[in-house]
C-alpha cells in the first residue's frame, strides 16, 4: 500500500458522502426481483446504471448481489459454521408441511345428495311450447270433426231431399211469386235441380248460394248442364245453415257473368 | 448448464409435476440449507433467527414451486425468496439497516466509565500543515470527481467497500483484469492531480487486494 492510500480513502469517502449518502443510502433499495434481474443482465442499460449507482452507496445491496454470485457454491460462507442437526431439523419442519392433510369428514355423517340446480328456461321457449300444445289440441279437434263429417257424408241416405227449383220471374209471369223451396231439417244431403230462366251459349256456369240478408255461403264454378239443359247440385245440409237463402245461377262468357236464374231457398231449422 | 444444475432442474421439474414431492424437497433441503443459513448469518442474524429464516425460505420454495420458471437458475430464484424473507424480517423488526441489532448498554466495556470527565486537547498539526492537508484533500476529491465513470466506480468499491477485484468485477459485470487496470489508472490520475503535493510519486498498482 502506498503512503497516500489513507488520503485516497478519505477523499473517496468524502466524495461519496457529498454525492450520494453516507454508505447505506443511495435511495430506496431495489427489490429482490430487480437485483436478480441485474445479476442475470436482464435490465435495460438505464436501469442497470441506476443499480450500479446504488451499489456504490449501499453495502447491503452490494453484499446481497455478491452472495447471489456464490449461493450456488457449496462452500459459500464456509467460514460460518452451520450448527449440527440444522438440516435434519429443517427437513422435519418442511416434511410436516408437505405431508399435512386436511381432516377427513366424520364417517357417520350423512351428506344429502345435492339436487342438481336446473336453470330456468328462457321465456320464449315456454311461450313456444304453450303455443305448440294449443295448436296440437286444436288440430286434434279439427281432425276429429272432419272424420265425423266424412263419416256422415259417406253414410248412404235413403229418401234424400231433392228439390226442383223454379227460377223467379217464371212464376210471376204465370200470376204469382214462386214460393221458396224448403229444405227439411232432418235431411243430411239435399239435391237441387236448377232450371235456368234463359239459355245461351256460355263457356262455363257457376252457382252461388247467399243468405237473404247478404253474404255468400257457398259458390262453385264448373257446372255443366244435363241433357235437359238443367243443372243439379248435391250439397250437405249443414253447409248451408238455416233460414232464407237466395241461389243464383250464372253463365260465364268471355269472363263476364250473366244471371241465368235466381231461386229462393228456405232451410228449416 | 453443469450436471449439478441439470440435476437440480430435474428435481424442480418433478416437483412442479407433483412427482416424488417429499424426496425432491428433501434433496433440495440437503443441498441448499447450508448456503441459505449462511446467507442469513452473513447479514448478522443470530443462530435462532438464521434457522427460522432458512425454514421460511424453504417453505416459500415449497409453496411457490409452481411459479418458478425453469429458464432461470434455481439459485437465482432461491436468492429472491431468501432476500424477500430477509427484508420482511427487517421490516418486522423495524430496522431498515443491515445488522441493526441492539446491544444492551450493560455490555459496553466498563473501562469507558473510568475515563476522566475532562480530557486535555491532543496536540494537533501546525496551522501550515493543516492548510496543506486541506488542500490535498480538496484536490483529491476533485480528482475523484473527474475520473471516468467506470473507473470511479471501481475505485469506490475497492476503497470504500473494500471489495476485491473479483467481487468488483462481479458487481459491475467486468473482468477482474479490467478492474485491475481501472484501479491502477485511477490511482495514477489521483497522484498526478496532486503532483508535488504528494509525498511519494507513483502507486505500486498492486495495493488492491485480489
Amino acid at each position: 500500500m502506498s503512503d497516500q492510500e489513507p488520503e485516497i480513502r478519505q477523499a473517496v469517502e468524502e466524495w461519496t458522502a457529498e454525492t450520494g449518502g453516507a454508505g447505506e443510502g443511495g435511495g430506496e433499495h431495489p427489490d429482490a426481483e430487480t437485483l436478480a434481474a441485474y445479476h442475470t443482465r436482464e435490465l435495460p442499460p438505464a436501469a442497470e446504471q441506476r443499480i450500479q449507482d446504488h451499489l456504490l452507496l449501499c453495502r447491503e445491496c452490494a453484499g446481497l448481489l455478491l452472495d447471489l454470485e456464490e449461493l450456488d457454491d457449496p462452500d459459500f460462507g464456509r467460514e460460518i459454521e452451520v450448527p449440527a442437526g440444522t438440516g435434519e431439523a429443517l427437513w422435519d419442519g418442511l416434511r410436516q408441511e408437505i405431508t399435512r392433510k386436511e381432516p377427513a369428514p366424520p364417517a357417520a355423517a350423512v351428506i344429502p345428495f345435492p339436487s342438481r340446480p336446473r336453470p330456468a328456461p328462457p321465456l320464449w321457449i315456454s311461450s313456444l311450447v304453450a303455443a305448440l300444445v294449443v295448436a296440437v289440441i286444436g288440430l286434434s279437434v279439427w281432425v276429429a270433426s272432419l272424420r265425423r263429417t266424412v263419416g256422415e257424408l259417406s253414410r248412404p241416405e235413403v229418401n234424400s231431399t231433392v228439390l226442383d227449383l223454379v227460377p223467379r220471374g217464371i212464376g210471376q209471369r204465370e200470376g204469382g211469386e214462386v214460393p221458396a223451396a224448403v229444405v227439411p231439417s232432418g235431411s243430411r244431403m239435399v239435391t237441387l235441380i236448377l232450371s235456368p230462366a234463359r239459355r245461351g251459349d256460355f263457356q262455363d256456369y257457376e252457382a252461388e248460394i247467399a243468405r237473404a240478408a247478404g253474404g255468400a255461403v257457398w259458390r262453385e264454378r264448373g257446372l255443366r248442364p244435363n241433357d235437359y239443359g238443367s243443372f243439379s247440385l248435391t250439397l250437405p245440409r249443414r253447409a248451408l245453415g238455416t233460414g232464407e237463402h237466395r241461389l243464383r245461377l250464372f253463365g260465364i262468357r268471355n269472363g263476364a257473368r250473366e244471371v241465368l236464374g235466381e231461386y229462393a231457398l228456405r232451410l228449416a231449422p | 448448464m453443469s450436471d449439478a444444475d441439470a440435476a437440480i432442474q430435474a428435481i424442480v421439474a418433478d416437483l412442479q409435476a407433483g412427482r416424488a414431492v417429499e424426496e425432491g424437497f428433501r434433496l433440495l433441503c440437503e443441498r441448499f440449507h447450508r448456503p441459505v443459513y449462511r446467507f442469513f448469518a452473513r447479514r448478522g442474524f443470530p443462530e435462532a433467527d438464521c434457522f427460522d429464516l432458512t425454514q421460511e425460505t424453504f417453505l416459500g420454495i415449497y409453496r411457490g414451486i409452481g411459479s418458478f420458471r425453469r429458464d432461470a437458475p434455481f439459485t437465482t430464484w432461491l436468492f429472491k425468496v431468501a432476500t424477500n424473507a430477509y427484508r420482511k424480517r427487517l421490516r418486522l423488526q423495524g430496522a431498515g439497516k443491515r445488522a441493526g441489532y441492539e446491544v444492551p448498554l450493560s455490555s459496553q466495556p466498563e473501562e469507558e466509565d473510568d475515563r476522566p470527565a475532562f480530557q486535555p486537547v491532543a496536540p494537533g498539526p501546525l496551522p501550515e500543515a493543516s492548510l496543506l492537508q486541506a488542500e490535498r484533500a480538496r484536490l483529491l476529491r476533485e480528482a475523484v470527481h473527474e475520473l471516468p465513470d467506470q473507473m470511479r466506480k471501481c475505485l469506490i468499491l475497492n476503497v470504500y467497500h473494500e471489495l476485491k477485484m473479483r467481487e468488483i468485477g462481479q458487481l459491475l459485470h467486468l473482468s477482474p483484469e479490467t478492474v485491475k487496470v481501472h484501479l491502477f489508472q485511477a490511482r495514477r490520475r489521483l497522484h498526478k492531480a496532486l503532483g508535488p503535493l504528494f509525498a511519494s510519486s507513483m502507486p505500486d498498482g498492486g495495493e488492491a487486494s485480489s
